[in-house]
């Protein structure tokens, strides 16, 4: 977007039977009436809705904002979460670890303006469709203007070799699945996505596929509780590793990763639970590495191991047909679709120990005559 | 006859000022006075104080590597 396009208010706004009687300076604060720009924005507040959105949208959407400080594209806690357990409960190293948290994490929260007015100031901003509030984020604008180097790439089937994900061919933006009571926070203070109640699950969808008349259900009672959809059903995706943090010479936060790889991993659910009882799920390998934050002390992940660094994770391509779910022994035997110890580096063995499956508990090939 | 079309068209006359009367305030009559609407609706402005900003604050990109 040009300079002046991400700042231009399409005077439509007038028209917007909500927010059209509101005066900007109402949200904005500043001097409406100065004529010199430069002292009309003193005091003029970018983006009214953070950290504190009651203020602004708070008087009509109180039944949404009431839980918006929980939500996690405000607080950003499962990555405050990782950070403080990996640098184990020195105060000292907690310390720095908020550091690393200011400078590099929270830069990239949202808020309610950065959903349904601008793109997120991450992505240096700018009005979406000229300030007209946008009930429903635009995807490609929005979503995967953040969540673009993984889940925006395999959404969209830009991986080489990759196809998009089917929901994606049936024209499926991400609030098809990702609605707003998931975006928006909930009572609870959630751990991570997954935890989220209103979270997507693809049985909310597909609620057909145990049922015996239904196709392939008899294959999908037998993996019920073993593998997650995903196992079957993804394909591979991008792994990343090694970034490391620091402020460069202008003072600038920035960081630095090694490239990143495609594959597919299959592995010991890290996550299981009765809302994911599944023995096996996908992992990907998440770019923190034992030295990720030693520009701020070089002794700062000193729990490293409590965590694994291959991940759970839900890749967003997703295909009926896989090369894994061809047939029982194109996964069955395979050792090359699990994660095994020599898949992992010798400095993260112990912290991945929980997720590797060892050769021995790889499911074993099923006789030929099954297999058909 | 000719009176009686006379009447009819200042009646009806009459009465399309009266529904013109009605629709309320002139067109654009709502448009906020503030400098804020004024500046952020028009392009050519807009253009002309972004330039002058990139002028004395240039764009600083961190300097990142990989992908994030």
């Amino acid at each position: 977007m040009a300079p002046h396009e991400k700042i231009f208010v399409d005077s439509d706004i007038l028209e917007d039977e909500n927010h059209g009687n509101i005066e900007c300076h109402t949200c904005h604060g500043g001097n409406p009436g100065d004529p010199n720009w430069k002292t009309a924005h003193k005091g003029v507040v970018k983006d009214p809705t953070y950290p504190d959105a009651g203020k602004v949208c708070g008087d009509c959407h109180d039944d949404i904002v009431k839980n918006y400080g929980k939500s996690l594209h405000v607080t950003l806690k499962p990555f405050k979460t990782a950070l403080y357990k990996r640098a184990g409960s020195d105060k000292a190293i907690r310390k720095k670890m908020d550091k690393v948290f200011k400078n590099h994490c929270s830069t990239c929260h949202s808020s309610c303006g950065q959903c349904h007015i601008s793109r997120p100031n991450s992505i240096d901003g700018g009005f979406l469709e000229g300030h007209l509030f946008q009930r429903k984020p635009p995807m490609k604008l929005v979503c995967t203007a953040c969540h673009g180097s993984r889940i925006g790439k395999e959404y969209f089937g830009e991986n080489k070799d990759m196809k998009p994900d089917v929901h994606y061919e049936k024209f499926m933006k991400c609030e098809k699945c990702h609605a707003g009571t998931e975006m928006h926070g909930g009572d609870k203070e959630y751990k991570n996505r997954y935890a989220v109640d209103n979270g997507p699950m693809c049985i909310n969808c597909h609620k057909k596929i145990y049922d015996s008349n239904s196709k392939n259900a008899k294959t999908h009672t037998i993996h019920r509780d073993k593998a997650s959809c995903y196992v079957c059903h993804s394909q591979p995706y991008k792994n990343c590793t090694s970034c490391h943090v620091s402020i460069d010479t202008r003072g600038i936060p920035c960081y630095k990763s090694k490239a990143s790889w495609m594959a597919f991993k299959i592995g010991f659910n890290p996550m299981r639970s009765k809302k994911r009882p599944e023995k096996f799920s996908v992992l990907r390998h998440i770019p923190v590495c034992d030295s990720t934050c030693e520009y701020y002390t070089k002794r700062s992940l000193v729990n490293f191991n409590s965590v694994p660094t291959w991940k759970m994770t839900t890749p967003h391509n997703i295909r009926r047909k896989t090369s894994q779910n061809k047939s029982c022994n194109s996964c069955h035997g395979n050792e090359s679709l699990f994660l095994l110890k020599k898949d992992v580096v010798d400095s993260e063995l112990k912290a991945n120990e929980s997720v590797i499956v060892p050769v021995d508990k790889v499911p074993e090939r099923i006789s030929e005559m099954r297999d058909r | 006859m000719g009176k009686y079309l006379g009447i009819a068209g200042l009646f009806c006359l009459f009465v399309v000022s009266c529904l013109l009367l009605m629709q309320g305030e002139p067109f654009g009559a709502e448009v906020p006075a503030s400098q804020c609407f004024k500046c952020h609706t028009n392009a050519r402005t807009l253009i002309e104080i972004t330039r002058e900003i990139a002028k004395t604050r240039p764009v600083i990109k961190p300097a990142n590597e990989g992908e994030g």
